[in-house]
This record gives structure tokens, C-alpha cells and sequence, in this order.
């Protein structure tokens, strides 16, 4: 409908069709504010009032229009300079929603729209789900200018590069694609920008919806785009030649290409003494490895293979298991399930609640289980010590797909023992080998094996150069990427 | 088939891995009944037979650089070429069934007597078809991590069981003539042969220096001698010839002598995850070539776009699951399938073809070659 219509060049003309258009929405304003020179003469204002910071208005566009301080021929140059020319009835409109005021002048088709914006808006607050002990204390907010304005202050040099692209048909929204020039690959950077470009959805809520569109597989396990609410983050991961992809509305941010190492990554990784964070990642690998198979693991060894223990050992499972109505498969299993449960619970809980129901939850009901003969001990032991382990892991996202695999292991293993816990790793194997993300192999640099990449994977390059973006340093993604051109 | 490409590091580490199995697990007893206390050195009479093969396909690889040993078979030998890359095809094939076969009989013999084997070659063979419809760069990178991994198991049991080895059951050599030797070193040939699957994947190396590319082409003769000759060796030391060549699975003794303190009484559980690993990325790459090499000899029919590739490795595993089940119904039948059938066949497809092949070029004047060797995708 909108699209036939066009600008008038009476004020009355435009405002009959702007208020066809958005006359019945809830605080829309028709302002006409009187101009003394001609006298008689009117310019009008079209806005949201609810979205406008009046003060503002009033101090910057209506008294020194009234006031004759600004006159019209002296428009748009007397104006805040974020005033923009309308291209067409479909922009204005844009504007309009996006919560600025459209100017309006008698005799002329010439529409414009001033930046008065008070969006309702939190402030910056410390980081909820990348807490960490050292580095900065601030996380995105809901704002992109804000957001880009931390990044700026993080990496103040000319090569941060912040591209804007509009997604959605008809409630189209600011993507931001920020990169260091010249660090991630022509090929990686144009790919970002197909993707992102050929979204079409309205009415996008958080940028994570967008991560199907980034990712290189519609259904994967394992994560492929780096979900993060810290700007130091995205300005140690784009010095690392990688793209970060932010949304307006959303306090987050996407990090493409990711690997399989990324997801080991916390945020105190980029302050601590190396030597140590070589450890916490060798210890994190650890981890997700126990996460993994360790219920798959203790179903083997206890419904197939006893021989593998000592006797004493055996023994002592044996007396334990005594009685136990379910056999250690199904007792494995609802166990995890169990846990899961109240891990969810925990989480959708408020914080002062969830941790208390997580922690009494987990100790009333297993030692209530164990008295009652439901569960054995060495199995609450194995669940809690996979819990540990999975709590370990920094991303949400590998944490999940923790979750899933131990589920495919344990279910494997329930029913072929040994056999089948190592073909359902062989799977998951063969599943992470073929996965990439923007085209790089996901396991880069293990398999693809490229020896002077691993020593960045395992964290002894996460502190930033003392030149901050003075030395560029995209090898990890320059040389992987360089591979899979190659490929 | 989708495009592929791998360094000439991941074809070797690949064909090493694909290859290893055999000479370590798969065929152990047939060495150690046919050579006896020689049949660990009959690896390394092999050796200049080895090279010679290798360089023979290194050579044909820089003769046809874009072209597999099924696709290069006829420009070679003209329509004889045809009869023999379907030969070769279907040693593809049987490397799948053999392996198949094997890897399903030693898990019901060790760790689950009670399932059916049909559950456990079914199930393995979904697994299979997993990794295989993933790719030939997704094998090797599969490969690039079971293969150390398996070498390092390797190297701590070898370690473990230092204690009850006793080399002196090595010697003396040939105390029964030559002829153990000798038949032993025919079959270690058939085993051998099986590296002549790089033929099948070299097409797709990525362009690199002459001196990389054949180093893809020694490593894993190097590899498969060391880890033929080492467990053959070590199974002689530890249990002595007869004992050992009377066991259906004499290197997996080792893992039951091996212990660790009071945690683990018995580690044998490694040995499957070895022997698994080893088992899987072999099957992959075989039956990913068997399927890729039908599509080449068929290539005039368009076999590709009648049964794309996401049915033919399921269908051709499916059909590999009933055949090992059925067609093999027992241990005698399967050892007279190795012996008589897939070893000696692999043995002059794998170590005289290439030979063969290149002198046959020579003569007929296709050895001119450009420095610089190219590659493709499939």
C-alpha cells in the first residue's frame, strides 16, 4: 500500500496521508508549530511522543522555529546533525517507528527526520553469564550506538570497522558487522554479509536468533557461532581475525567464524597469567571429556565389563547396588535426567532461590535416594562429578551439547556396553570433523592439524599485544581459512 | 561425490591408518601359522618389493595427477583395463567385508558374547556410513586423531609387558629352512598391498612439492613395516611362536597381561577401543573409494546420478552386513576368504600392479611428465 505513495507539498496533503497511515496508533502526534516569518505560516512535526525526549524537542526544534530563530529556508542546516533528507513515504515511516520526528514544510516535498530519540534503555551493569574475576566490568546493553561506543573505547583505532545492515522486510532492523580491516578473509567477510543480508524475518527479538543464518549447518550439536555480552570479548576475538555480528535490541554479540577451542575460552582467559590458562583450558578439555562418556563409562563397566575393576572394587559396587530396583543403565539414565532437571530448575528460578533449590535439591534428593535404596552411591557420584565437570565448561552452548552427547553415549553404551561407548565417540568424531563454521574446519588447529595455531587454542596467545592492534594477528582464522580455500 | 582435497601429510597419515589393522590385528594368526618364529622378519624381507611398489604409484600419480587408479587402469592397459579396475573395486569392497567381519567376531569372542552378531556389524557399519558419506577430508581428519592415539596405546602396551618378553624366542632364524619365511612374506605381500589404496585418493592431494608428495607415498610403508614387525616380534617374546600362532587374537594378549596397580586389573577394554578406531576409519576410507571407484568404472552410465552416493554407501554396507553374515557362515569358510582369495589378490593388485602399470607406461610413452604435479576435485 505504502509503496504508491509519495510525498505532497501541502501540509495539509501530507498530513491527511500520515495520518491515514498512522493516525490510529496509540501516541502518534500531529504538531503544528507556527513559523513567525511569513507570518501565518506553519511547519509540521510528526512523532511518537512516547518515544521522544520532549525536553529536547522543544529546546532544539519548536522554540527556535517559533522563536524565528531557525527559519524554514534555513532548514535542514540549522538543525541537530543528525537530520536526514526522507527518500520516500516507506523511509519516513521507518524513521518515524525507529522513534524520530519527521519535519514537514509548506510548498515543498522535502521531508526530513531528526534524531530526538529517548528510547527506553537500561544502563551498562556488569556481565550476568560471562562473570569473571579480572578484566572489565561492563557487558552490551540493548542500544547498538551504546554497544559500538563500548567498542570503540575498547579498540580506539581506525581500523575497527562497523558496517550497517538492515534485515526483515517490513520491521527492519540495524545489524552491525564489526571486523579490524584487513584481518578476517575477503571470502569470510563477504560470507558474513551474504548471510546476514538474506535474513528476511520480521521482527528479530535477540541476535542469537540469527546464529541459524551464521551457522553453516541449520542443525548441528555442537555450537558453530560464539554467542558473548562482553565487548572486551568481541575486541580480543575480532584481533583475532574473526567477525563479530550485533543486532540492535540485543545485549549480546555473535563471533563467526568459532571454533571448537573458542568454546573452551572464558573471559578471565584474556587476563591471566598464560601459563596458567594453558592449564585451566587443559583442564576445561578434561572436563567436557568427563561430561561426555563418565555415566556411559560407569554403565559399561558395571553392566558388562567388571572384569576392568579390582575385585575389592567390584565388590564394594556389587554391595552397593544391592537391592537396587533398577538395573545401572535405566538407574544412569534417570539420574541424568534427574539432574538436568534441576539444573533447568536452578536456572529459570531467580538467582537467590534457584541456587538454593539446585543445591538442596541435589543434596536432599540424592541422599534421600541413596538411604532409601533408590540409587546407589557410586552413581550419585558419577552424576555429581559429570554435573561438576559440565558446570566447568565456560560456554552455555558447548555445555548443552554435553548434554546431548551424553545422552546418544549413555543410550549407545546401555544397550552394547563398551563397544557401543566408543562408537558413539567415533560418531562424534566423525560429526565434529565435518563440521566448519564459515566454511573454516571447526576442530582447526587439531585436525586439521597445523602445528603453530595450537599454541593460540590452548591459550598462550589469549592476552592482547601490548600494542593493541598494532601487530595484526588473524593467524588462526588466516591459516585455517587459507586451508579450506585451499581445499 | 562432493569435491575434495587433502594435503599430501593427511594421505599418507591416512593410508597408514587405513592399512595398520591388518598387519596388527586383523591378520596376525595367518603370519604367525604360515612363517612360525620367522614370521616377524617377514615384513622386512619385503621392504625393496614395498618401495618399489610405492615408487611405482608415486611415479604413476605424476604421470596421471588427475586421475584415480581406476580412471588411469584403461588409459594404461587399454580394455584389459576395465576387467581389472573392476577387480580392484571389488578388493575395495572386500577390504570393507574382511575388516567387517573381523572387527564383528572379535567383539562377540571378547567383550559381548551374547549379542547378535548381526546387531553389532549393523550397528558398526551405520557408523561406518556415517563417516564415510562425511567425506574423504573428513576421514583423514578422523584419522589425523585415532591414528597417534592408536600408536601411543600401542607403544604403552609394548612398554607394559617389557617385563614378560623374552627376545631370545626370536632367534634362531630360518631353523625350518626358508619356505615359513617365504609363505609368510607372500601373505605380509597381500597385507602390504592394501597401501595401494592411496592410488585411489592421491588424485585428490593438494599440489605440493615432489619431495612431499612422495613422502606420503614412504611413510607408511615405514609405519606398517614397524607395526607389523613390532607386535609380530612381541607376540613371539612374550608367548613364544606355537602358543602364539595357536591364539586367534595373539597381539590382544598383550592388553590381558597389562595391569595398572589397584585401579585397573585388566585394560583389555583399550585394546577395543584400538582395535575399533583402527577398524573404523579403515572401513570408511575403503568403502567410501569401493563406492567412489564404481561410480569412475561406471562413469559412462551415469551410476552417479541413477544412485547418488547418500544411497550407494548405505545400500553397498547394507549388502556387506547380509554378505558377512551369510555368505560366511564359518571361521574356516572366512580364513579360506583371506587366504586363498583376498590376500594373494591384494598382494598383485596392491604390490606387482603398480610395477606393472608403470613399466607398461614407459613403453608405451605416457611417462612424460610436467614438474609440478595438479590435482582436482571429484
Amino acid at each position: 500500500m505504502a509503496r504508491e505513495l509519495a510525498f505532497q507539498t501541502t501540509l495539509e496533503a501530507n498530513e491527511a496521508q500520515f495520518k491515514r497511515l498512522v493516525g490510529g496508533q496509540r501516541g502518534a502526534i500531529f504538531r503544528r508549530v507556527p513559523v513567525p516569518d511569513p507570518p501565518g505560516a506553519e511547519i509540521l512535526l510528526v512523532f511518537f511522543e512516547i518515544e521522544m525526549d520532549q525536553a529536547r524537542l522543544e529546546l532544539v526544534v519548536i522554540r527556535p522555529i517559533i522563536e524565528g530563530e531557525i527559519r524554514p529556508d534555513d532548514l535542514p542546516e540549522r538543525l541537530p546533525s543528525s537530520t536526514v533528507k526522507m527518500k520516500s513515504v516507506e523511509h519516513a515511516l521507518e524513521n518515524m517507528f525507529r522513534g524520530k520526528v519527521l519535519l514537514f514544510r509548506e510548498g515543498t516535498a522535502d521531508v526530513y527526520s531528526i534524531e530526538i530519540a529517548k528510547p527506553p534503555a537500561r544502563s551498562i551493569t556488569a556481565p550476568e553469564t560471562e562473570a569473571g574475576v579480572s578484566g572489565p566490568r561492563e557487558s552490551f546493553t540493548e542500544i547498538h550506538v551504546v554497544n559500538l561506543a563500548m567498542l570503540r573505547r575498547r579498540y580506539p583505532g581506525p581500523a575497527l570497522r562497523a558496517e550497517e545492515v538492515w534485515i526483515g522486510k517490513e520491521a527492519r532492523l540495524e545489524v552491525g558487522i564489526i571486523y579490524l580491516d584487513g584481518y578476517p578473509t575477503d571470502r569470510v567477510l563477504n560470507e558474513v554479509r551474504k548471510r546476514v543480508t538474506q535474513i528476511r524475518e520480521d521482527g528479530v527479538q535477540d541476535v542469537t536468533e540469527l546464529t541459524e543464518a551464521l551457522a553453516d549447518r541449520r542443525v548441528s550439536i555442537f555450537p558453530t557461532v560464539f554467542v558473548t555480552e562482553r565487548p572486551d570479548t568481541v575486541a580480543h576475538f575480532i584481533k583475532a581475525g574473526r567477525v563479530a555480528v550485533m543486532l540492535d535490541n540485543s545485549p549480546r554479540a555473535l563471533i563467526v567464524p568459532a571454533l571448537f577451542t573458542d568454546f573452551f575460552t572464558s573471559a578471565d582467559d584474556f587476563y591471566e597469567w598464560r601459563p596458567f590458562v594453558v592449564f585451566l583450558r587443559l583442564l576445561r578439555f578434561v572436563a567436557f571429556n568427563i561430561a561426555v562418556p563418565l555415566p556411559a563409562l560407569y554403565v559399561a563397566v558395571t553392566t558388562y565389563h567388571l572384569q576392568a575393576l579390582p575385585t575389592q572394587l567390584t565388590l564394594s559396587l556389587l554391595a552397593q547396588r544391592e537391592g537396587a530396583p533398577l538395573p545401572p543403565p535405566i538407574e544412569a539414565i534417570t539420574m541424568t535426567i534427574i539432574f538436568e532437571i534441576l539444573r533447568e530448575a536452578g536456572v529459570r528460578l531467580p538467582r537467590a532461590i534457584g541456587s538454593t533449590v539446585s543445591i538442596v535439591g541435589g543434596l536432599v534428593i540424592g541422599d534421600a535416594a541413596i538411604r532409601s535404596g533408590l540409587t546407589s552411591p557410586a552413581m550419585v557420584l558419577v552424576v555429581s562429578a559429570t554435573a561438576v565437570a559440565t558446570f566447568s565448561l565456560p560456554s552455555t552452548t558447548l555445555a548443552n551439547a554435553a548434554t546431548y552427547y551424553r545422552f546418544f553415549v549413555l543410550a549407545l553404551t546401555s544397550m552394547f556396553g563398551f563397544f557401543g561407548l566408543l562408537l558413539g565417540y567415533l560418531v562424534a568424531l566423525a560429526n565434529l570433523s565435518g563440521m566448519t563454521s564459515l566454511g573454516v574446519p571447526y576442530m582447526t588447529p587439531f585436525f586439521p592439524y597445523r602445528s603453530r595455531h595450537l599454541a593460540a587454542a590452548l591459550g598462550t596467545k589469549a592476552r592482547p599485544p601490548k600494542h593493541l592492534g598494532a601487530t595484526p594477528q588473524p593467524e588462526l582464522i588466516r591459516g585455517a581459512d587459507d586451508f579450506q580455500e585451499r581445499s | 561425490m562432493k569435491r575434495w582435497e587433502i594435503s599430501a601429510f593427511q594421505a599418507g597419515w591416512l593410508t597408514a591408518g587405513a592399512v595398520v589393522l591388518t598387519g596388527h590385528a586383523l591378520a596376525v594368526t595367518h603370519f604367525m601359522q604360515a612363517g612360525g618364529r620367522d614370521a616377524w622378519i617377514s615384513g622386512l624381507i619385503n621392504m625393496p618389493l614395498l618401495f618399489l611398489a610405492a615408487w611405482s604409484l608415486y611415479r604413476l600419480r605424476l604421470i596421471f595427477p588427475r586421475d584415480t587408479i581406476v580412471q588411469y587402469l584403461p588409459k594404461v592397459l587399454g580394455v584389459v583395463g576395465y576387467p581389472v579396475a573392476a577387480i580392484y573395486v571389488t578388493f575395495l569392497f572386500g577390504a570393507v567385508l574382511f575388516t567387517l567381519r573381523m572387527t564383528t567376531d572379535w567383539m562377540v569372542d571378547s567383550i559381548l558374547p551374547e549379542t547378535p552378531a548381526l546387531v553389532i556389524s549393523g550397528l558398526y557399519m551405520a557408523a561406518v556410513v556415517y563417516a564415510a558419506l562425511s567425506g574423504l577430508d573428513v576421514l583423514a581428519r578422523i584419522n589425523q586423531f585415532t591414528l597417534p592415539l592408536l600408536a601411543l596405546l600401542g607403544m604403552t602396551v609394548s612398554v607394559s609387558t617389557m617385563q614378560a618378553k623374552d627376545y631370545r624366542l626370536l632367534f634362531p632364524l630360518l631353523e625350518k629352512g626358508p619356505w615359513p619365511l617365504l609363505s609368510a612374506s607372500v601373505l605380509a605381500l597381500g597385507f602390504f598391498g592394501e597401501t595401494s589404496i592411496m592410488g585411489m585418493y592421491d588424485a585428490y592431494v593438494l599440489p605440493e612439492d615432489r619431495k612431499k608428495l612422495f613422502r606420503a607415498y614412504i611413510f607408511p610403508l615405514l609405519f606398517i613395516v614397524t607395526t607389523f614387525t613390532g607386535p609380530l616380534a612381541g607376540s613371539i617374546a612374550t608367548l613364544g611362536h606355537r602358543v602364539a600362532a595357536d591364539m586367534p587374537y595373539p597381539t590382544f594378549q598383550h592388553w590381558l597381561m597389562v595391569s595398572y596397580a589397584r585401579f585397573f586389573e585388566r585394560t583389555d577394554l583399550l585394546a577395543v577401543h584400538q582395535w575399533l578406531a583402527g577398524a573404523y576409519v579403515r572401513s570408511g576410507i575403503f568403502l567410501l573409494m569401493a563406492v567412489h571407484g564404481l561410480y569412475q568404472l561406471f562413469s559412462r552410465t551415469t551410476l552417479q546420478k541413477r544412485l547418488p552416493a547418500k544411497w550407494l554407501i548405505p545400500g553397498a554396507a547394507a549388502a556387506l552386513v547380509a554378505l558377512s553374515e551369510k555368505a560366511i557362515p564359518s571361521q574356516p569358510v572366512f580364513d579360506t576368504f583371506v587366504l586363498s582369495i583376498y590376500l594373494p589378490t591384494t598382494a598383485c593388485l596392491g604390490i606387482l600392479l603398480p610395477p606393472l602399470l608403470l613399466a607398461i607406461a614407459w613403453i608405451r610413452g605416457l611417462t612424460r611428465t610436467k614438474r609440478g604435479a595438479q590435482t582436482h576435485g571429484a
